[in-house]
């Protein structure tokens, strides 16, 4: 039986389809079988991040009305076996899904699938309670900043009144240059308010632009920063104990001399 | 008599609804309704085979059917068949020499679906998560980079003629493909797509000079 995580925020552009797109090919990549779905139905995006947009025939509301089967409008990942997509709707909006539907489908893709990963919209409406519906995990995304830690709590506040306790917390494009001079929150910081268990921090990175305009996560990269943050947080939804990475910049041998020569990172 | 969106007709085992395939489900709707009140003396409390034929319908249009009919006659012990339609496929659209076109003006944007019953030409640009959709023949004056769907009724000689032909996917009939993965195209030419032994075919589109 495999399990449900909806991938979610409340704030827009933190980075929800990019942590989706790349947790999923991550798991794909150590030999999960994974379906993303796409519930931003008239707004979707996770179909360019994984280049895969012109291969789409059905979405998912032609699944929820019958239109297709469920594995019509899966779409099998170009490189990786064992990811598929299930893209949304462009033409249609958030009202087309109702959470039953959703509960519905993402129960019938968990007997098939070690992992439904679902892509949340932005926002508290329609869309996001499809999004949840069918969930037993939530990774919740948020960036170091003021406003994003805020909807952050207001979403972890609503998953929680609808009985989904197991939250994890994401925290994306963090500079370790504007933490350290005291400009940017740090990760306790993000931790003392929201009071969730982190999964992954995930530094700013370049690479995530070229490969999001390329349709090719950054998880495929062994060179991004970003993309092995990402690797990490799938062995961890795995259960793998893997420990949060070192981003100040050094790598772990010489932090280990100046630790013992008491040099202050 | 033909004009009629419903006719109610007796038998012996129960009755006959036929509803007229041409007129929109709404209307159909109220006029079942209109049609079983009216006759609501006829039924006494007993059981009723009703039978609905004339269209094909869907789920929903079912559901809704048997709500109502069976709120009407709450009296009555009655069940609901369904006589499907033989040729039920639509009428596939010819005239794509002459006939019915649509003009629209403008950029059609991401979300956004053009169709037309016909054919359609697009005086603008048909960007990236748009689908224009048509019966007939495509134009686009401009550059297609969305879906675009021609002969969507079934019309394997419809054509799409595009100014810049860089779509996500193209569609012609039943028949859709895409361009390749790591397609890099250098110079933009007028292109028309077309059906030729089972496959869309994408020629370049220059009026022949003589």
């Amino acid at each position: 039986m495999g399990e449900v995580i909806v991938i979610t925020s409340g704030k827009g552009g933190v980075g929800k389809t990019t942590t989706s797109a790349n947790v999923g090919t991550a798991l794909s990549l150590i030999g999960k079988k994974v379906v993303l779905i796409d519930t931003d139905i008239g707004l979707r995006n996770l179909d360019v991040v994984l280049g895969l947009e012109n291969r789409i025939v059905y979405d998912v509301v032609d699944v929820v009305e019958k239109k297709c089967r469920p594995n019509q409008a899966m779409i099998k990942d170009k490189r990786f076996d064992g990811l598929y997509l299930i893209p949304a709707a462009q033409t249609r909006d958030k009202n087309a899904v109702t959470p039953e539907q959703m509960r519905e489908l993402c129960d019938s893709l968990k007997n098939e699938f070690d992992y439904v990963i679902i892509d949340c919209p932005a926002g508290i409406e329609q869309g996001f309670k499809n999004a949840i519906s069918g969930a037993s995990k939530a990774l919740v995304v948020t960036t170091p900043e003021v406003s994003a830690v805020r909807d952050a709590d207001r979403i972890i506040g609503l998953l929680e009144a609808n009985e989904i306790r197991d939250i994890k917390l994401i925290v994306n494009r963090l500079r370790v240059d504007m933490v350290k001079k005291g400009d940017m929150m740090n990760v306790d910081d993000i931790l003392d308010i929201l009071a969730v268990g982190l999964i992954g921090v995930v530094p700013d990175d370049e690479d995530i632009i070229t490969s999001t305009n390329r349709g090719e996560p950054a998880v495929t990269n062994e060179k991004s920063k970003a993309g092995a943050a990402y690797r990490n947080i799938a062995k961890r939804i795995t259960g793998e104990d893997v420990p949060i990475m070192d981003l100040s910049g050094d790598n772990a041998f010489v932090a280990a001399i100046k630790k013992i020569f008491g040099v202050k990172q | 008599m033909l004009n009629e969106s419903v006719v109610l007709k007796g038998k012996k085992d129960g009755v006959s609804v036929i509803l007229s395939p041409d007129m929109p489900f709404s209307i159909i709707m109220s006029d079942v309704i209109e049609k079983f009140n009216q006759s609501k003396s006829f039924f006494s409390s007993g059981a009723y085979n009703i039978n609905f034929s004339g269209r094909s319908l869907s789920q929903d249009e079912r559901l809704q059917l048997e709500k109502n009919v069976s709120e009407i006659l709450s009296e009555c012990e009655i069940s609901i068949g369904y006589q499907e339609l033989e040729s039920s496929p639509k009428k596939i659209f010819k005239d794509i020499k002459e006939g019915y076109t649509k003009f629209h003006e403008g950029t059609i944007r991401s979300g956004q679906l053009l169709e037309s019953e016909g054919n359609l030409v697009v005086i603008g640009d048909v960007n990236p998560g748009s689908e224009i959709v048509a019966a007939g023949n495509i134009v686009v004056m401009g550059a297609v980079r969305g879906i675009v769907h021609a002969g969507c009724t079934g019309n394997r000689d419809a054509f799409i003629v595009a100014l810049n032909l860089s779509p996500t996917q193209i569609r012609i009939a039943d028949i859709i493909t895409r361009p390749p993965d790591n397609d890099v195209r250098h110079e933009i030419i007028p292109e028309r797509a077309y059906i030729k032994d089972n496959t869309i075919y994408i020629d370049e589109f220059l009026y022949p000079i003589k």
